[in-house]
């Protein structure tokens, strides 16, 4: 990995980190509704530096958020659990390249959220939450569509040739 | 390169994951079965307490005996809906939830260990003792 890489996607990985934790201070009507502001860095990441990256860089940012701010408890679970299952989702999208950045980011958002209700519905032994799904399905489709249309600005304002490497 | 412009396929995987929670969602609703009136009180995974939907009862959970609760934790079954009072949790996520009588729904209050379900009917087990206390 060149220095010029790793050095970039440290700096979107600790602007991920930062996001994520300032934006657990916005209340939202809805419990467990965010606006996943520091996905977008990852769908920037998908779109500069390719898939390999991507996942590494949800996974990283998880770990990262877990030692400065929550620890390795059930909320690291969670999020973990929503990381993978949105990567996972996020990348197979990407790969039947049917999907513009739009489809990516809303697919990511709202397996983000299945994912979490699956993981409390583990950790808490109930299958009941499962009906929370509805809520954060529709909070997935409109989040992702913003934090797209947020990635195509910035892409516009940093085209891809400005950072200068791309491995895929 | 991923496209920056909308595609049709957007409409079409969108499409494909509602169909997916829908089927979901039935499948809960399904599983639920038509009879429920139970509400089960879970703390850190396990059942403390069930009551009875068509029943009005105040039922508080005191911190000196579920350590994990961030304060004392009232659950209120009143006119066929039940509800969570607490001013303990940050923005009192389980108050925010609102109330509710549908069957299959849950009312999670994670920083507490707190769940609270609408399950099946099951009429030996309305009053189940919490844990460490007799019935």
């Amino acid at each position: 990995m060149k220095t010029r890489v790793l050095v970039h996607l440290a700096l979107f990985l600790a602007l991920a980190v930062v996001v994520n934790y300032l934006e657990s201070f916005i209340p939202l009507p809805f419990v467990g509704v965010k606006l996943g502001l520091a996905n977008a860095l990852g769908i920037l990441v998908l779109y500069y530096y390719g898939a390999k990256y991507y996942a590494g860089f949800g996974v990283l940012r998880v770990l990262l958020s877990a030692v400065l701010w929550t620890g390795f408890g059930s909320a690291f679970l969670i999020s973990l659990a929503g990381m993978i299952l949105s990567s996972c989702f996020s990348l197979i999208v990407k790969s039947s390249k049917c999907c513009s950045i739009y489809g990516i980011s809303i697919i990511g958002a709202i397996f983000h959220g299945i994912g979490q209700v699956i993981m409390v519905a583990i950790l808490y032994s109930t299958i009941y939450l499962f009906s929370y799904v509805l809520v954060l399905t529709i909070s997935g489709l409109v989040t992702g569509f913003i934090i797209a249309g947020l990635c195509v600005l910035l892409i516009k304002r940093l085209p891809i040739k400005t950072i200068s490497y791309k491995e895929n | 390169m991923i496209s920056l412009t909308r595609k049709k396929g957007d409409l079409l995987a969108v499409a494909l994951a509602i169909i997916l929670v829908l089927a979901m969602l039935i499948a809960l609703f399904a599983y639920a079965g038509s009879g429920d009136n139970v509400v089960t009180i879970k703390y850190d995974g396990l059942v403390v307490h069930k009551m009875n939907l068509a029943r009005d009862e105040v039922y508080t959970m005191k911190k000196e005996d579920y350590p994990l609760l961030q304060g004392d934790l009232t659950v209120v079954i009143e006119n066929g809906k039940v509800r969570v009072d607490e001013q303990t949790s940050r923005y009192n996520y389980c108050e925010l939830i609102g109330e509710t009588s549908n069957k299959g729904t849950a009312i999670v209050c994670a920083p507490n260990h707190v769940i609270i379900s609408i399950e099946g009917f099951d009429e030996n087990a309305t009053d189940w003792p919490p844990r460490g206390q007799k019935k």
